[in-house]
C-alpha cells in the first residue's frame, strides 16, 4: 500500500500535535528552571522540527510563525536574551496560536486569516542581553555553544559553526549559499542557521563585492570533523570561520564521532540532495530539493531526540510502530468475536462430555478447546496490552491546565505527579481525562488558598497538588490530592438543605460520607461566585458519570484545613471481562466478576427489614439487599419489546436453543435464594437472583437504539451458545434501585 | 533588456540576478527611488520574472528595504518568486522579511 498525500497529512498531523504537546512541557519545565540549557535545546529542535515540517506541507503560515519562535528560542540559546516568565508567556501564546493554526490547516481553514501580527511583535519585542553581560554568561558557562549535543543519535555529532569578517567571500569566488547547502548536505536532518544582516549599509553605501552577512550553523552531523573543515577550506583564508564539534574547538578537536560509539558509520553524503554546480546563484529547483529532505529527516530526529527518556531504554524509534486507534479497536473486537467462538467449543465440549461416552474424538475435542482456550486468552492479553497506554501522557496536559488556572486565580501550586508509568487501555484513558481536569479545577479553584491565606495558616505559600496513579489489584487507581481547604461539609449539609434534597432533620444524622455525596448531586455548588474556572455546579455530577461510563468509581475523603483527596478506581480495561451469569425472572444476565465480592444463600431468617430497605445479615455484617427481579422488571415490563428487538439486531442469525442454560451452577430450590454480594463505591450490597450460573469470559458489546440510554444495562454479549445477555451495571442498579424506592416513598 | 524597471512604486525584476548585475541594480534602484517626491508610502518588489538570485542581490534587497523604511515608507512584496522564497528559507529568514502587499 502507497500511502497518498490526505495519509501523509493525517500522520503529519498527528506528529505535529505530540511535537506541539512536548513543546508545551520543555516550556513549562523551563519555566521552574530558566536557565537549563538542555532543555531549550530540545525546545529549539523541536520547534525547528515544526518549522520544518509545516514548510514541506505548504503551511507557510504557520512556518513563518515559527520562525519567530524558533529566532526568540535561538537568542536564549546564545544567552542574549533572559529567559522569564514573561517570555515563556509568550511562547505559550504563540503556540497556542500555532495549535490552532494547524487544527485551522487540518480543516482546510484559509490560515492567512490569522493575525498573528500581535504575538510576533510581542516576540521580537524582548530586549536582548548585550556587552559584559553576555560575555559572564559565556564564561560562567550559561551560553550554549552548540545546541545540539545530547541525545543524538549513536555516531552522530553537534557541529556549530559561525562565520563572521566575510566580507572577501564574494571576490575569492566563495559563495555562501553553497556553504550552506553542503552543510545541509551531510547533517542527519537537524540543521539551524541564523543570518546576520545588520552589518548591511544603506543602499547608497553598499558595495557589490563585498559580502556583509555573517552566519551561524548549527547542526548534527555523522561527518568527522575533517569532512566540515574540508567546506570551508576556502572560505578560512578569507574570513573568520568558528567550527567547534561536540562543543571543542574545531582547529582542537580530536574527539571523533567514531570514538564516541563503536556503532558509528562513516559519513555519507545523500545522493538526493543535489549540490550547485558553481557558487552562483540560487536555481528555482535547488532548494526546493532541498528544503523537504532535511525536513523530513527532522521529526524522527528531533521526536527521539525530544524525549526524555530517548536513548535510556526506551527503544530506538524503529522498535516502534504507528497505528490508527480504530485498527487496535478492530483487533479487540475480533479478538472478542474469537473468545465467543471459543466460549461456544467449551459449551460444545461440556455438552459432548454430558451426552455421549468418552472416545477418542470427543477426548481429541475437548483437548482442542483446551488449546483454543488458552491460545485466545494469550491472543487477548497481549492486543490489551497493545492498547495500554501510559497515564503520564495524560497526565502531562494538566502541567499547563494547572499553570494557567493557577496564574489567573493568583496561586502559587505546585504540582507533582507520580506514578506516570502506569499503563491503562487507550480507551479508559481518554475518558477520564475530563473528568480528571474537572477535579484539578476545583482543586485550584475551591481548595487551594491563596498564598496569604496559607501563609496565616501556618502553610507553606505554594500550595500543592498530587496527581498520582498506579495499580490496585485489577484496577489502576488515580489519586487527585490538596493540601487545600477542605470541603465544608456544614456547607455542604446547609446547601443540600437548602435545595430541599433533605430536610434539616435527616441532614443531621448523615454521616460525612452522606455530605460528601451531594457534591455530585447535578448542579449542587457551593462556590460562592460562578468562575470561568469552575462553580457553576456541573463539574462533580459530570465527573462521576463519566467515570462510571467507564466502569469506574470515585471516592473522596476530606479534612477541614488540610485538604480533599479524589481517588478514582478505574478497569485495566472495559472491552472482555469475566462475568457471572445469573438468572431472573426467566432471563440471563450477566454481573461483572470484578464487583463481586462472594455469592451466599439467603435463609429466610436472615432477610431482615431495616429502615424499609430489606437487608441480609452477613456473619453480623447489615447489608442492603436488592431485589434483581424488581429492580430489573421495572424496566424490562417497559422496554421490553426494546429489548427484544435489539437481541434481533446483535444476533440475527441466533438460533433457537431451548438448551440455552442447562447445568446451572445452582438453582433456587423455592427455599432460598441465591444472593450475590458485590461492592459498590466501597459500600456492600446483596443483590438477590433465582439462579446462578457459571462464570465466563464475555466481550462486552455497545447496545444500540433506546437500550444505549438505559444506564442499568452496561452492554450485551453473545454466549457460546449464541444466545444474548444483557450485561448489568451493578452501581446504576443500585442507585436505580434507591431512585425508585425514593420515588415509591415519595 | 534590463533587470529591473520602475513603474508606479513598484521594482519589476527579471531574469538572473547575480552579483554581476548588484552594481547595475544598485544605481537603477537608488536612481528610481531617489525619483519618488514621495517617500512616505508603500514601494513593491515584483519578483515575479525573476530566474536565479543570489546572496549578494538578496543583501542589495534587505538594504533597499532598509532605505524605504528610512524614509518612512514600506516596501512590499507584490509578486515573488520560488527561488526567491528559497534563498530566504535557506538563509533562517522568515519569508515575512518582505512582507506581502494586499
Amino acid at each position: 500500500m502507497s500511502y497518498n498525500e490526505e495519509q501523509m497529512q493525517e500522520i503529519f498531523f498527528q506528529e505535529m500535535r505530540e511535537v506541539f504537546e512536548h513543546i508545551d512541557s520543555c516550556i513549562l519545565v523551563l519555566e521552574k528552571t530558566p536557565g537549563d540549557l538542555e532543555i531549550i535545546k530540545n525546545l529549539f529542535r523541536e520547534v525547528h522540527t515544526l518549522k520544518g515540517s509545516s514548510g514541506v506541507f505548504g503551511l507557510r503560515e504557520i512556518a513563518d510563525l515559527t520562525h519567530h519562535a524558533e529566532d526568540l528560542l535561538d537568542r536564549m540559546r546564545e544567552g542574549k536574551l533572559e529567559p522569564n516568565e514573561e517570555v515563556f508567556s509568550a511562547l505559550l501564546r504563540c503556540f497556542d496560536r500555532l495549535k490552532e493554526m494547524m487544527n485551522g490547516a487540518q480543516n482546510k481553514q484559509n490560515l492567512s486569516t490569522f493575525d498573528n501580527s500581535d504575538i510576533v511583535r510581542q516576540l521580537c519585542d524582548f530586549k536582548e542581553i548585550t556587552g559584559e553581560k553576555l560575555q559572564e554568561k559565556v564564561a560562567a558557562g550559561e551560553v550554549a555553544p552548540t545546541p545540539t549535543e545530547e541525545n543524538i543519535k549513536p555516531g552522530e555529532c553537534p557541529f556549530h559553526i559561525s562565520i563572521t569578517g566575510a566580507d572577501q567571500f564574494f571576490l575569492t569566488g566563495i559563495d555562501p549559499i553553497t556553504l550552506v547547502l553542503n552543510c545541509r548536505d551531510i547533517s542527519s536532518g537537524v540543521f539551524s542557521l541564523f543570518s546576520n544582516t545588520s552589518r548591511i549599509p544603506s543602499l547608497a553605501d553598499i558595495e557589490p563585492e563585498r559580502c556583509y552577512f555573517e552566519f551561524t550553523f548549527n547542526f548534527v552531523s555523522m561527518a568527522e570533523l575533517k569532512t566540515v573543515q574540508d567546506i570551508f577550506e576556502f572560505a578560512i583564508g578569507s574570513s573568520n570561520v568558528k567550527i567547534e564539534m561536540d562543543g571543542v574547538a574545531g582547529g582542537a578537536a580530536s574527539k571523533k564521532p567514531a570514538e564516541k560509539s563503536t556503532e558509528a558509520k562513516p559519513m555519507q553524503a545523500k545522493p538526493a540532495t543535489p549540490t550547485p554546480a558553481a557558487p552562483a546563484a540560487v536555481k528555482a529547483a535547488t532548494p526546493a530539493a532541498v528544503a523537504p529532505a532535511a525536513a523530513k529527516a527532522a521529526p524522527a530526529v528531533a521526536a527521539a531526540a525530544a524525549k526524555p527518556d530517548a536513548g535510556h531504554g526506551g527503544g530506538d524509534a524503529n522498535d516502534f510502530v504507528r497505528l490508527k486507534k480504530e485498527k487496535l479497536d478492530q483487533l479487540m473486537n475480533l479478538v472478542g468475536e474469537l473468545i465467543t467462538v471459543k466460549n461456544l467449543f467449551v459449551h460444545l465440549a461440556n455438552r459432548l462430555e454430558e451426552v455421549l461416552p468418552e472416545n477418542e474424538i470427543t477426548k481429541g475435542f475437548k483437548e482442542g478447546t483446551g488449546h483454543v482456550t488458552r491460545l485466545s486468552a494469550r491472543l487477548q492479553e497481549s492486543v490489551m496490552n497493545a492498547r495500554m497506554v501510559p497515564v503520564g501522557s495524560v497526565f502531562t496536559k494538566y502541567t499547563r491546565l494547572v499553570r494557567d488556572v493557577a496564574k489567573k486565580l493568583n496561586k502559587k501550586i505546585n504540582l507533582v505527579i507520580e506514578g506516570e508509568d502506569t499503563e491503562l487501555d487507550k480507551t479508559v484513558s481518554e475518558a477520564i481525562s475530563d473528568p480528571i481536569m474537572h477535579l484539578i479545577r476545583n482543586s485550584i479553584d475551591h481548595g487551594i488558598e491563596n498564598p496569604e491565606t496559607r501563609k496565616q495558616r501556618g502553610k507553606p505559600e505554594t500550595g500543592t497538588l498530587l496527581l498520582k496513579a498506579g495499580y490496585e489489584g485489577n484496577n489502576v487507581k488515580l489519586v487527585v490530592r490538596d493540601d487545600g481547604n477542605g470541603i465544608d461539609l456544614d456547607r455542604v449539609k446547609n446547601k443540600a438543605v437548602g435545595l430541599g434534597i433533605v430536610t434539616q432533620e435527616q441532614a443531621d444524622m448523615l454521616s460525612k460520607k452522606d455530605i460528601i455525596e451531594f457534591i455530585f448531586h447535578s448542579g449542587f455548588s457551593t462556590a460562592a461566585e460562578i468562575t470561568d474556572v469552575s462553580g457553576r455546579g456541573v463539574g462533580m455530577d459530570v465527573v462521576r458519570n463519566n467515570i462510571r461510563k467507564s466502569s469506574g468509581s470515585i471516592f473522596v475523603d476530606t479534612n477541614a484545613g488540610q485538604g480533599t483527596e479524589f481517588k478514582i478506581i478505574l478497569p485495566l480495561s472495559l472491552a472482555v471481562i469475566e462475568a457471572l451469569l445469573i438468572g431472573v425472572d426467566g432471563e440471563t444476565y450477566a454481573l461483572p466478576q470484578e464487583v463481586i465480592t462472594e455469592t451466599v444463600r439467603a435463609e429466610k431468617n436472615d432477610v431482615v427489614n431495616l429502615n424499609n430497605q430489606p437487608s441480609i445479615n452477613l456473619r453480623g455484617e447489615v447489608i442492603p439487599l436488592l431485589r434483581l427481579n424488581e429492580v430489573v422488571n421495572l424496566r424490562t415490563s417497559i422496554l421490553d419489546n426494546f429489548i427484544q428487538q435489539e437481541k434481533k439486531r446483535l444476533n440475527q442469525n441466533e438460533e433457537e436453543n431451548t438448551d440455552s442454560h442447562a447445568g446451572p451452577k445452582e438453582k433456587d430450590d423455592g427455599l432460598t435464594n441465591p444472593v450475590v454480594i458485590v461492592q459498590i463505591d466501597g459500600l456492600k450490597v446483596g443483590i438477590l437472583v433465582d439462579v446462578l450460573y457459571w462464570q465466563e469470559q464475555i466481550m462486552i458489546k455497545p447496545l444500540g437504539g433506546f437500550l444505549a440510554n438505559i444506564p442499568v444495562f452496561t452492554g450485551a454479549c453473545i454466549m457460546g451458545n449464541g444466545s444474548v445477555v444483557l450485561v448489568l451495571e451493578p452501581k446504576e442498579l443500585y442507585y436505580a434501585a434507591c431512585h425508585d424506592d425514593a420515588n415509591t416513598a415519595a | 533588456m534590463s533587470v529591473v524597471s520602475y513603474e508606479n512604486k513598484t521594482f519589476k525584476f527579471t531574469g538572473k540576478l547575480t552579483i554581476y548585475k548588484v552594481s547595475e541594480l544598485k544605481n537603477k534602484i537608488l536612481e528610481a527611488y531617489n525619483g519618488e517626491s514621495t517617500k512616505e508610502s508603500d514601494f513593491f518588489l515584483d519578483l515575479s520574472g525573476v530566474e536565479a538570485i543570489d546572496a549578494a542581490v538578496l543583501q542589495l534587497l534587505l538594504a533597499l528595504k532598509q532605505l524605504v523604511k528610512n524614509g518612512k515608507g514600506n516596501l512590499k512584496l507584490k509578486a515573488s518568486a520560488q527561488t526567491f522564497d528559497s534563498l530566504l528559507d535557506l538563509f533562517g529568514m522568515p519569508a515575512d522579511t518582505f512582507p506581502k502587499a494586499a
